[in-house]
């Protein structure tokens, strides 16, 4: 069998046919392959996968019930347990063209179509593995966070191995993404899209006129992607955000809805689905959108009691209390152990009792809930908090309601979607008036504090106005100005004392934690650039 | 009450998707099970030489069903392909290591030409259908050699199968000559078999598209020592 082994490389098998896995391990054996582990569905594979490192992981497409092999992918890569080290390959019976299209962000290294046999699993293995060692090093400086090393590297092998040059410029386009570097990334995509229409670089181009808000530009883009190929399940979520930010919510669903039907099994997309058939009325779509959402997050580490809530307010509003009260009791259940989901369960209890007319069973989960709320000292989101205001304006709770609302307003004072929300609930409860006044105390507020923090910048007292900054963020962490005044203090000092490795990471950690909100896109994109210069010219990236 | 609006109304493409996944898992064990089989036994004997061509067969089998499934998709959706970016010598290799040994029990020689790492963008699993057509047809053909060669010539891929036979019948060279491409259409002709294999061909490289340029199959006799040639132009 020369030279060529898998001695000493970890394996995973993830096949929910045993023969099939005991086969490939046949095979796997064959080649010197000692350390073979197995999972026979989707949960076992991901379990797997976070407890074990492996250097090499065979996992079918098709696995039966439960979690298919791309979501084992996806999932993996969202939590972080699957480093770019590893090789994943995906074993297919199905043509995997459709496939790619159909999961672009989330790519195997390679896809194997069955039959599988000992000689192709060899030659098919032994290239990506040599394919994965030439990529290894970019591999690792990413999974260190060393961007401005892998950026060198990625050019560096690019002048080694031309056949790798598409690659290693998808690898280019996802650093400049991750350091915000817009203008570059934009480059990259024309740079591969002079010869052919590459897939990744037309969504990622329009990716990049999204996160520079030219939303014309990017909803003209994918349409035309769309019209060449209907497949591309990327291009239409990404349409759907387009259309909504362009004000058009009704057509933002039916390009969601198009996207649903080719590819149902996404958490994500059954969300916004939810989230734009609610908007636009079209309750039933929602809630057969916020059941399969709960549905799917069943078993995936990705779900959240929003998912529970969510299903269990439409139910409530297609006159299904009964079902919707069942739901809301399970959230504890689903969460056990996690005090934001207890708190987000009486929250939600109380709203589908008071839906009901069932007054006193809505006053004693409310009253649970603000024990909850008063011990934790956190909301949560903004939809559970205004949920609870709203209780409690309904039952003469109107300093705890002003409270929440305040804590709301201030985590969101610049968003204008929650702050309508504000002065709905407050109109709902005949106090119109109050809401503006609310409001406006919470702008000031945070207004106060950039201002003072602006002050302290223009004395000189740096250092001060980094503390007022980090302060305001652990007690607003949902506020994106003051995540991104933070990091401009940060970038300011650096300016003033000379940069240093502990200042860049803090910086880069404020802008980080709001990399997706969409507004933000833009000065975050500058002070990302910023930073990228320090690093540069102090020799840190 | 119409066949549409039936209840119990058969989902032909759902219960097909699922048994093509039932069908290639048995082929799957199949041929992993002749591999098995192989390494037991003694290279050149007769027996091995059986198993040998039961695997080709086997391969064959899978070939077909691919095809079958492909064209009943293009038929039902009218969706395009997207083809990625494939190492085209490991492809080659791919398609050498199948059919090598078993060429040889036929005293048939498999050349491969291609520089390491080209790279190309292809539809993987169909185009190697493709060529395994054209190889199984070289083989009826081709006195004891057939050469599997690719480049990039003008932006285009050019694989080619050449044999050392007697090279196309001048009547088949006056209907596709030798710049004509051959469509999808041209299946009539009395080639014998089914001409599922040509169609499917001809469907798949002209599918192959980039800009405003598509794929073309052609034919002619500049094959080796004047044998046939068939070459695939891909852009």
């Amino acid at each position: 069998m020369g030279l060529w082994t898998l001695k000493n490389k970890k394996i995973l098998v993830v096949d929910d046919f045993a023969e099939m896995r005991s086969m490939l391990r046949s095979m796997l054996r064959a080649y010197g392959a000692e350390e073979i582990k197995q999972a026979s569905n989707g949960e076992d594979a991901v379990e797997a996968i976070a407890n074990h490192k492996f250097d090499i992981i065979l996992c079918d497409y098709n696995l039966g019930e439960g979690k298919d092999g791309q979501q084992v992918l996806e999932e993996s890569k969202l939590r972080g347990i699957l480093p770019l080290a590893t090789t994943f390959i995906m074993v297919t019976a199905e043509n995997t063209s459709t496939m790619v299209m159909g999961a672009l962000e989330y790519q195997p290294d390679a896809y194997l179509s069955k039959p599988v046999t000992k000689l192709t699993l060899q030659t098919r293995l032994k290239k990506i593995l040599e394919k994965k060692e030439f990529t290894k090093e970019i591999s690792l400086a990413i999974d260190k966070k060393e961007y401005g090393k892998a950026a060198r590297l990625c050019d560096q092998e690019m002048a080694n191995h031309p056949a790798l040059r598409l690659e290693l410029l998808g690898t280019r386009y996802n650093l400049l993404i991750t350091t915000g570097d817009y203008e570059a990334a934009e480059t990259v995509c024309k740079q591969v899209l002079v010869d052919r229409d590459v897939p990744w670089a037309q969504l990622g181009l329009a990716r990049v006129y999204f996160a520079q808000q030219k939303y014309d530009e990017a909803k003209a883009l994918l349409e035309e992607i769309i019209a060449d190929n209907g497949d591309f399940i990327a291009a239409y979520d990404l349409l759907s955000k387009t259309q909504k930010k362009l004000g058009d919510p009704e057509t933002a669903e039916q390009t969601l809805a198009r996207a649903i039907e080719k590819s149902p099994k996404s958490l994500m997309r059954q969300r916004q689905l939810g989230e734009l058939a609610t908007i636009n009325g079209n309750f039933g779509v929602a809630e057969r959108a916020r059941r399969d959402a709960m549905l799917i997050g069943k078993h995936s580490v990705l779900k959240q009691p929003d998912d529970y809530v969510n299903y269990s307010h439409i139910l409530v509003k297609n006159n299904k209390g009964k079902e919707a009260l069942r739901i809301a009791g399970n959230i504890k259940n689903a969460f056990k152990g996690d005090s934001d989901a207890r708190l987000q369960a009486e929250i939600c209890t109380s709203t589908v009792f008071q839906e009901l007319g069932n007054d006193t069973r809505a006053q004693e989960a409310m009253d649970a809930a603000l024990a909850l709320y008063q011990s934790s000292g956190a909301i949560g989101s903004s939809s559970a908090g205004l949920a609870l205001a709203k209780n409690c304006l309904k039952y003469g709770r109107e300093e705890e309601a002003d409270a929440i609302i305040k804590e709301v307003a201030r985590n969101n004072h610049e968003n204008e979607a929650v702050l309508n929300e504000i002065n709905q609930t407050y109109e709902a409860a005949g106090l119109g008036d109050r809401a503006e006044e609310k409001i406006a105390e919470a702008i000031n507020e945070v207004a106060q504090i950039n201002n003072e923090g602006v002050q302290l910048i223009n004395e000189g007292k740096i250092a001060e106005s980094i503390g007022l900054f980090k302060k305001a963020a652990s007690a607003l962490p949902h506020n994106h100005v003051i995540s991104l005044n933070t990091a401009h203090s940060y970038i300011l000092l650096m300016k003033k004392e000379g940069a240093s490795k502990k200042h860049l990471d803090e910086a880069m950690h404020y802008l980080n934690a709001i990399k997706d909100v969409d507004d933000a896109s833009i000065k975050r994109g500058e002070l990302m650039k910023n930073c990228r210069e320090i690093a540069q010219q102090a020799g840190l990236s | 009450m119409s066949a549409e609006d039936a209840p119990n109304t058969l989902d032909f493409s759902a219960i097909i998707a699922s048994s093509v996944h039932d069908m290639k898992n048995s082929i799957q064990l199949l041929l992993g099970t002749l591999d098995e089989v192989i390494d037991e036994l003694p290279g050149g004997t007769p027996a091995h030489a059986r198993i040998l061509r039961a695997e080709a067969e086997g391969r064959r089998v899978n070939d077909h069903l691919v095809q079958l499934l492909t064209l009943y998709k293009l038929g039902n959706t009218q969706q395009g392909l997207c083809p990625e970016e494939h190492d085209v010598a490991e492809f080659l290799e791919e398609l050498y290591i199948e059919n090598r040994e078993v060429l040889a029990l036929r005293n048939i020689e498999l050349v491969i030409d291609c520089d390491d790492y080209l790279q190309w963008f292809f539809d993987r699993e169909l185009l190697k259908g493709v060529v395994n057509n054209l190889i199984t047809n070289a083989q009826q053909y081709t006195k004891d050699k057939i050469l599997l060669s690719a480049a990039v010539d003008e932006k285009r891929l050019l694989l080619t199968v050449d044999d050392n036979g007697p090279g196309y019948p001048e009547a088949m060279q006056k209907r596709y000559g030798a710049t004509k491409d051959i469509t999808p259409r041209d299946n009539t002709a009395n080639t014998g078999g089914t001409g599922l294999g040509l169609f499917f061909s001809a469907t798949i490289v002209h599918m192959h598209t980039n800009r405003n340029q598509r794929g073309y199959l052609q034919t002619s006799n500049d094959g080796i020592d004047g044998g046939a040639r068939c070459s695939i132009s891909l852009p």
